[in-house]
């Protein structure tokens, strides 16, 4: 599964990257919307890790730039956040609607939880 | 009356202190858990990364409990001469093994020869080593963390600067609002709680000295300002 990681945080990132390729996933690390926005671009990945919180341009501007292109509107995106999701927002739909198929708590979940989350978003196509 | 509503007040800022010091420290602990995993999992590792984001940590729980210690002394903090060089030199020894660990680097940038200043260096040295952890966590890349000094109209500048963070006057009143319950109180310059920087600003308080937003060179940062002392400046 190719993924895209947008974390802040070069040490959580690199942790993530770690655990995911260790389950034979390609992964590549974003700091920032721009750089996601341009891996995106050079690649389009099975799925997106997203950090909310991000340096200037924060996650939901990320996901409405990424839901902007219809080429990207199917990407999975998976939110990783230090904000407990029912503090980040009241209406979880809004989310969903921006293509959040899951919202994880991020000092909550383990790595393997992570890579758990990763295989649910995205199943293997059935033939 | 006035002193209930000076208690009330610090009892606010303190809950204020204590919730950006929590939400900073969700941080250093999920490095730990997830080495642990990883480490379980087979990874080998170099203990640093755990070892500095430990001390980070730690430097700022210290410093909040030292604020904590000097927030009550309402007769003021004795004051005494300092040598400012000494001071930056010392936090941004305590500052380095952290900065490294994080792909920043902190410099000295001490523009001039200065003489001693009236402070209390205990609170002076808490409270820019917690500026200057806030501000590595902020740059995370390659762009120097720089502790400076230089004079100025109204004194000697001392601050903490970077030039890939663009603080402004603005965006410091709104972090100051915003510390202690936003996750990310000055998002245009950090991704992080920035609670080192809301522990200098509470330090500073007592000394009392003012967090501004500063230039040094052709970098932007946070600085205070001492004034100058014509008696020592003849020693």
């Amino acid at each position: 599964m190719n993924v895209i990681i947008v974390e802040p945080d070069k040490r959580l990132a690199s942790n993530y990257a770690l655990a995911l390729t260790g389950h034979g996933h390609d992964v590549r690390t974003a700091t920032s919307a721009q750089q996601a926005i341009h891996l995106t671009d050079e690649q389009v990945p099975d799925v997106i890790l997203l950090e909310l919180h991000l340096k200037k341009h924060n996650g939901v501007e990320f996901l409405y730039e990424l839901r902007s292109y219809a080429d990207w509107q199917d990407i999975p995106v998976i939110v990783l956040s230090f904000v407990q999701p029912e503090k980040f927002i009241s209406d979880e739909s809004f989310l969903q609607q921006l293509g959040v198929k899951e919202f994880l708590y991020k000092p909550g979940v383990s790595l393997q939880q992570v890579t758990a989350a990763l295989s649910r978003v995205v199943r293997p196509l059935s033939i | 009356m006035a002193q209930a509503h000076h208690t009330a007040r610090e009892s606010h800022q303190s809950n204020q202190l204590l919730s950006a010091v929590a939400e900073h420290m969700k941080l250093p602990l999920l490095y730990m858990r997830q080495h642990a995993e990883l480490v379980r999992g087979g990874e080998s590792f170099s203990p640093d990364i755990i070892e500095s984001a430990a001390d980070a940590g730690m430097m700022l729980v210290d410093s909040y409990l030292y604020w904590q210690t000097i927030a009550h002394h309402t007769e003021g903090l004795d004051m005494e001469q300092a040598s400012l060089t000494s001071l930056l030199y010392d936090v941004a020894h305590s500052l380095d093994k952290i900065a490294k660990s994080q792909n920043a680097q902190v410099q000295l940038d001490i523009y001039g020869r200065y003489g001693p200043v009236m402070t209390h260096p205990k609170t002076l040295h808490a409270a820019m080593l917690s500026l200057g952890l806030a501000y590595i966590e902020a740059v995370q890349d390659d762009a120097p963390v720089v502790l400076g000094v230089h004079k100025s109209r109204w004194g000697l500048v001392t601050g903490v600067y970077s030039e890939n963070t663009a603080v402004t006057s603005d965006m410091l009143t709104c972090a100051k609002q915003l510390s202690g319950s936003a996750r990310q109180p000055m998002p245009a310059t950090s991704h992080t709680s920035m609670s080192g920087f809301i522990i200098a600003d509470a330090l500073l308080d007592v000394l009392p000295a003012k967090l501004r937003v500063a230039k040094h060179r052709r970098m932007s940062g946070l600085a205070l300002t001492l004034a100058p002392n014509p008696q020592l400046a003849l020693l």
